[in-house]
């Protein structure tokens, strides 16, 4: 949301007010961090860490010693092995639709636990297009049950050095090729019925799909649950916003549909709209979601399909 | 509530005033009005001179007693006004009529029950505040702009919400569970800017009655208080007028006879003019290419019109109409010198306004029996519209790109009628009994947005997340009460309402019991003990503590039940001739109140507001202690609540007790008022509160993306530095040929207290540091001329 939208609200709030810091004890507890999102497609890898109070330095203090252990539904499996910088790392890659469980305990913080059960891969029956621009995915939906999707595209572009355009001409003479996420917007009204991602507050109050356009300028995905598509057959209008990129044999357009988990779809949500409406912002809280009990971070799961398209 | 036992009740109700209103005697009834302005003059102290019958007038000036003695004194008294005596043997018992008192601007005023403490007082000032407008010049406020609301933010029980604002939290009570009432019609959003100002412009205003327990009966609706503020009639003898020029804003007030004795009208208005000052700031902050204006500003109209039919019979319309808008309008190019490039349109509004019409009719039925017909109507809305366009400008044409355009808005009218009954059945039994029927139109939220596609086809969609279906709900209630004297040293208030409301095939049937005991040790001490069952209707969910025109009316629906309160309340009172000391006892419990639920948040499943609350109860306890000075130079009060209030909600804090976002443990105000002479009167507030709760963040750590993320604490559970503030002012009057001219220099804030308005939050050299707003020391003058 533009700034100035709330203009003449600041402009009360410049006028009557003054701003200090002010120093409260607001030290608490240190908790244990988990951050893990497990796939069939690779080894379980966890990030373990610990939390710090608000004043603390912002580097994260790894926790290379925790005894962190993994269990399938009720039965322990392994205890992960430390392989540096607070990761830890199974022998074994989990299954689809398994339900895995961690505990990890270290030194006298509070144990935590959380647990998620990997969905199963959703089926991309096809990927048309009808220009370098704007393509069509077709998918099949489980109906059975609640569904939640992650689509990334990867893409090979472009990237021009600003700093060499000419003012007149508006022409670069400077340029490297970068592969990378690319800008994409979703046309579709039934996945994001009452916006394409341009407005912020439209997304929000549609509650429908998350589209994120984040700060950084080639790192946006597309985040929405099967609620109206259950058990469909639907065909998603996908807009790349990325200009300049390229479609060949030497660089395909990868698009990367995940099935994901409720929890790391709430995660998304929440990282994505902490602060939507300034006037909100007063003394309100978005606290960015959790699943780990008794501790803080994700514990989640995704399992990924990928297509590609080359041009032909 | 047992099914079987509502019939009985109904008719106890039903038949109650007929069982004592037949054993009367001779009947003195009539009106307390104004000499100068024939005002009529409501809570006005009536005492036979025996000492042992008196009386109040009701809230239209009348008043009606019995007794057997022909001999004797009546004496009428009032707040700020000379009392009187008059003979019985000179009065007629056969007509009406009506004493006139004589303002007391002269003398030394009493601003409030100003008996002496040896005479008989009807009125005990335990749970409630009855406030004169004269009070409200001598009090410093922010920016100079008296506020009734504010000055009740300093009495005892009655708290503040953000600082600088008049909105109110009454005994533990949520900010929507005040009945503000004006003119008897219920006013939903009481804020002007955001707060700053309430929508009560206290120059249209004659009295204001703020109740925070032992509500008798015919009060309902609200869990925590009832507000009932009543308008200037018009002066009815002649023209007058005042005119006055803030900081802020500027007022005006008509107000005079249409026909002499008969017919009177006053209009009273006020506009602000930040939006003046907001489009200066636009100009000079324009960039090339860009044409910017934005600002903001509030209007309020206050209307009445008083006709005396006859000498049984008035009629009275009253109005008001208040509008506040925040807009912003941007054009923006950037193109080069061969006239290419980009551009974009951008526009935004946010306005609301309440729109109140009431027209009552008054009519003497029998000496002791006044009947009040009245018809109202309230409107309140918000609505919020903004669009962004993108354009390129290609060898100077300019094409729209895409764009796109929001719209949304919420309201609520009601329209009912109601009769309200005075029966003063004998010298021991004032009754009170009526019943209404309102009419409630709720519109949740509609949110339309349209946007411009990648086809540069607009799309435009009508959102449901808050149910874009109007909700139509029936209100009817009855009630009666009984204002007893059992004795000369006891008398109780007590009473029952019926209430029904009506709503998606779901009918909720209600009792509220009322009872409070007074006992008068002697004339100067006397206690009381309360009870008070209330329910609500309707409910304000917010998504934000600083009461804002977003946040939306509901009401109770099939799923989402009636609030309701149990109060507990017990005080006493001693006065001497120029001090009056208070103190009360309070628990207050509370069922059925709603608030966002934090799963609302994360779950992007919910289509409607019901799936987005949590239903939770909670509680409030404390005390309350005032001093206070009536008479002489000085005058003024002191106020002290040590208090607890707490919320419990299944699903937020894991089901923990909370503290409520104003709950403050110690809240101390002392207000001072001195007149050193005719001309100058100088005035002082000191306040002093426990530091708000609040949800901070206390601990932090690194997400999957790298990003930094705040754990935050418990809901409410950090505690912000105390709050206090010490304000000045100081009034210059003279006498002027035309009228009185007064000027009005004041200091909010003088020693520059921070008090945070809010906190945020940001990394600094990779630390995390809060930084609170407040609002600084702020000098305000104003001038006021009143015409004679």
């Amino acid at each position: 949301m533009n700034i100035k939208a709330y203009l003449p609200i600041l402009v009360i709030f410049i006028i009557c007010s003054c701003t200090k810091d002010i120093d409260l004890d607001l030290s608490d507890g240190n908790v244990i961090v988990v951050n893990s999102i497990l796939s069939p497609d690779s080894l379980i890898h966890v990030q373990i860490s610990q939390s710090q109070n608000i004043s603390d330095s912002s580097e994260t203090i790894a926790l290379n010693d925790a005894d962190v252990s993994i269990y399938k539904d009720t039965t322990f499996i392994e205890n992960l092995v430390s392989i540096g910088n607070g990761i830890y790392e199974s022998s074994f890659t989990p299954n689809a639709e398994a339900t895995y469980s961690i505990n990890v305990s270290s030194g006298s913080l509070t144990p935590v636990t959380s647990s998620t059960t990997i969905p199963a891969k959703i089926k991309i029956d096809s990927i048309t297009w009808t220009n370098s621009y704007n393509y069509s995915i077709t998918i099949t939906d489980d109906g059975s049950e609640d569904n939640y999707y992650l689509l990334k595209l990867l893409g090979t572009y472009i990237e021009y050095d600003y700093s060499t355009r000419n003012e007149e001409t508006y022409e670069f003479t400077d340029s490297t090729m970068v592969f990378t996420n690319l800008s994409l917007s979703i046309d579709d009204e039934v996945i994001c019925p009452s916006d394409n991602g341009s407005s912020t507050e439209q997304i929000i109050n549609s509650m429908e799909g998350i589209f994120n356009t984040s700060t950084t300028y080639h790192g946006d995905w597309l985040a929405f649950s099967d609620k109206n598509i259950a058990g469909t057959t639907y065909t998603l209008q996908i807009n790349i916003n990325t200009g300049d990129f390229f479609i060949s044999e030497e660089y395909p357009l990868y698009f990367i549909f995940e099935t994901i988990n409720k929890d790391y779809y709430y995660y998304l949500y929440s990282i994505t709209y902490p602060n939507e409406y300034l006037l909100d912002q007063i003394n309100s809280v978005n606290s960015v979601y959790t699943n780990i009990e008794n501790g803080a971070g994700l514990f989640s799961s995704a399992n990924i399909s990928i297509d590609t398209i080359t041009g032909d | 509530m047992n099914r079987q036992l509502t019939p009985l009740l109904l008719c106890a109700i039903t038949l109650w005033p007929f069982q004592t209103a037949f054993s009367q005697d001779n009947t003195i009834n009539g009106y307390v009005v104004d000499e100068k302005s024939g005002e009529y003059l409501p809570y006005a102290t009536v005492v036979l001179s025996d000492g042992n019958l008196c009386t109040t007038t009701n809230n239209y000036g009348y008043f009606s007693m019995s007794t057997n003695s022909d001999n004797g004194t009546v004496k009428v008294s009032y707040v700020g006004y000379q009392p009187k005596e008059f003979y019985l043997s000179q009065l007629s018992r056969d007509s009406l009529i009506t004493f006139k008192l004589t303002s007391n601007n002269e003398l030394e005023e009493v601003i409030v029950q100003g008996d002496k403490a040896d005479e008989k007082t009807p009125h005990l000032a335990i749970n409630s505040v009855n406030l004169s407008m004269k009070e409200l010049d001598k009090i410093p406020v922010i920016l100079g702009e008296q506020d009734v609301l504010k000055t009740l933010q300093l009495m005892p029980g009655f708290t503040g919400g953000l600082d600088g604002t008049s909105s109110l939290y009454v005994r533990g009570g949520d900010a929507d569970q005040n009945h503000l009432l004006l003119d008897g019609v219920t006013v939903y959003n009481a804020n002007h800017l955001f707060g700053i100002f309430s929508v009560f412009n206290p120059d249209a205003l004659k009295s204001v009655n703020a109740m925070k327990g032992a509500f008798p009966a015919r009060y309902g609706g609200r869990l925590s208080s009832v507000i009932d503020i009543q308008m200037k009639e018009g002066n009815n003898q002649k023209y007058k007028g005042d005119i006055s020029v803030g900081l802020l804003s500027s007022k005006f007030t008509l107000e005079g006879p249409i026909k002499k004795d008969k017919t009177s009208f006053i209009i009273s208005g006020r506009r602000t003019y930040l939006d003046f000052f907001t489009r200066l700031i636009s100009e000079l902050e324009e960039l090339e290419g860009e044409e910017f204006t934005s600002g903001y500003y509030f209007y309020d109209l206050n209307a009445k019109v008083n006709h005396k039919i006859n000498d049984k019979s008035h009629l009275f319309l009253s109005a008001y109409l208040g509008y506040d808008k925040a807009f912003l309008n941007c054009d923006y190019i950037d193109a080069n010198a061969n006239y290419n490039g980009y551009g974009f349109s951008q526009y935004f509004n946010l306005n609301w306004g309440n729109r109140t019409f009431s027209l009552r009719y008054n009519y003497i039925l029998k000496p002791n029996l006044f009947a009040n017909i009245t018809t109202i109507y309230s409107h309140y809305q918000y609505s919020h519209q903004s669009s962004y366009i993108s354009k390129s400008v290609y060898q100077n044409e300019i094409t729209t790109n895409t764009g796109n355009s929001y719209t949304s808005s919420s309201g609520i009218n009601d329209l009912g009628v109601k009769a309200d009954f005075d029966l003063y059945a004998n010298q021991d039994h004032a009754i009170k009994f009526g019943a209404g029927y309102i009419n409630h139109k709720h519109i949740p939220e509609i949110c339309s947005s349209s946007y411009m596609n990648f086809r540069g086809e607009t799309v435009t969609t009508t959102d449901t997340t808050f149910g874009s279906q109007n909700i139509y709900a029936n209100e009817t209630y009855l009630y009666m009460e009984d204002d007893w004297s059992i004795n000369d040293h006891f008398k109780t208030n007590f009473g029952l309402r019926f209430s029904s409301f009506s709503v998606q095939g779901k009918n909720y049937l209600n009792l509220d019991p009322r009872f409070s005991l007074k006992y008068l040790v002697s004339n100067r001490l006397s206690f009381e003990a309360a009870y008070s069952h209330m329910y609500q209707y309707t409910h304000l969910l917010s998504n934000s503590s600083s009461g804002l025109p977003t946040d939306l009316w509901l009401p109770s629906t099939k799923n989402i039940p009636p609030s309701i309160s149990n109060q507990f309340s017990i005080g006493g009172l001693y006065k001497t001739n120029a001090f009056e000391f208070t103190a009360e006892a309070y628990y207050k419990s509370m069922q059925n109140l709603i608030e966002y639920s934090d799963q609302s948040y994360y779950n992007a499943d919910y289509d409607y507001w019901e799936d987005e609350v949590e239903i939770g109860t909670g509680n409030s306890y404390g005390i309350e202690l005032m001093a206070r000075k009536n008479i002489g130079a000085f005058t003024g009060w002191a106020g002290y609540t040590l208090s607890w209030s707490n919320r419990i909600f299944e699903n937020i804090n894991d089901g923990n007790p909370f503290p409520a976002t104003y709950d403050r443990r110690h809240d101390l105000s002392i207000v001072l008022n001195y007149k050193l002479n005719e001309r100058i009167d100088f005035g002082a507030t000191w306040v002093y509160n426990s530091g708000l709760p609040k949800t901070l963040p206390v601990q932090k750590y690194t997400s999957l993306d790298g990003n930094t993320i705040y754990l935050y604490s418990d809901r409410n559970a950090v505690r912000l530095p105390d709050y206090h503030r010490l304000d000045l002012c100081v009034n210059f009057r003279k006498q002027k040929k035309r009228g009185e001219r007064i000027w009005t220099l004041g200091i909010y804030n003088v020693y520059n207290q921070l008090n945070p308005i809010f906190i945020e939050t940001s990394e600094d050299n990779a630390r995390t540091k809060l930084t609170e707003y407040a609002l600084p020391i702020m000098p305000y003058f104003s001038y006021t001329f009143r015409f004679k």
